[in-house]
């Protein structure tokens, strides 16, 4: 089964993003810390990260350049501030240049679709190789 | 899993060539949450709107969206790419950009949370003031 990481501060979209990729088959493991997050990838194997980009105490961009520079692993970026993928942002460019640049890593505005987070999930680690039962929402 | 690590240059999987083709999107600072990218045995879709990340520089012409979509198709692996951006036409062997306003993407984000399921938007999101 395929392992997904999800990272966010507000746990009414890490319980969402957990409903809503167990129903098609992946095993979602969450939290709202990014030190947890930190021990959970140097434990165990993790398939695809749900980042958020604006975590307290850590911005997600330095989360990814840390996750990146240990193991590194497909990131799916959720943010509702497109502006912040800007060469303007703070170590941005260097970002985008290298780890970007791997081709491992996706982007996912919010507000966003079930489809649409299925799609980019999907297209960075495939479909879980489990038939989706149907949703109760 | 087959894509971590680097995608091989011989003849690659789906996830190998979405790999790839993120790989160009990326090398010509195109806004990847703006597009859609699937490949389902070689032949690779994608749609959305193809625009650079917000504050770069160069604005985009016809001959990078050709450069970047023949880009694509000489990736390994690739049978065939299908394109519907909303902002970009090829029109013969040129591409132009549509006619219309481009999409404002904050509108099409609203409408597109009118139609999810779930809302997701964060709450720092400013409400429309009352009247």
């Amino acid at each position: 089964m395929k392992t997904i990481l999800a990272i966010d501060d507000d746990h009414w979209v890490l319980e969402t993003l957990r409903d809503a990729l167990t129903t098609h088959g992946y095993e979602v493991l969450t939290t709202v810390s990014a030190d947890e997050a930190t021990c959970i990838l140097g434990e165990q194997r993790v398939d695809l990260v749900l980042l958020d980009l604006n975590m307290p105490g850590k911005n997600g961009f330095e989360l990814y350049r840390l996750f990146q520079s240990r193991q590194p692993v497909p990131v799916l970026f959720v943010s509702g501030c497109s502006r912040s993928f800007s060469p303007h942002s703070d170590g941005f460019e260097s970002l985008w240049t290298n780890e970007f640049a791997q081709g491992m890593t996706d982007i996912l505005y919010k507000p966003f679709s079930l489809a649409t987070l299925y799609e980019k999930v999907e297209g960075l680690i495939g479909d879980s190789g489990v038939v989706p039962h149907e949703s109760t929402h | 899993m087959e894509i971590a690590g680097s995608c091989r240059m011989n003849r690659l999987t789906d996830l190998e060539i979405n790999c790839s083709v993120r790989k160009i999107l990326v090398r010509h600072w195109l806004d990847l949450g703006r597009i859609s990218l699937r490949t389902t045995s070689g032949v690779t879709y994608l749609s959305g709107e193809l625009a650079r990340l917000p504050k770069v520089e160069n604005p985009l012409t016809s001959s990078t969206v050709t450069e970047i979509i023949n880009r694509i198709r000489r990736i390994s692996g690739i049978r065939r790419v299908q394109v519907d951006f909303r902002n970009w036409i090829e029109c013969g062997d040129v591409w132009k950009q549509r006619s219309q306003k481009p999409t404002d993407f904050q509108a099409e984000a609203a409408k597109e949370k009118a139609q999810s399921v779930y809302d997701l938007t964060e709450s720092q999101t400013p409400k429309p003031s009352d009247p």
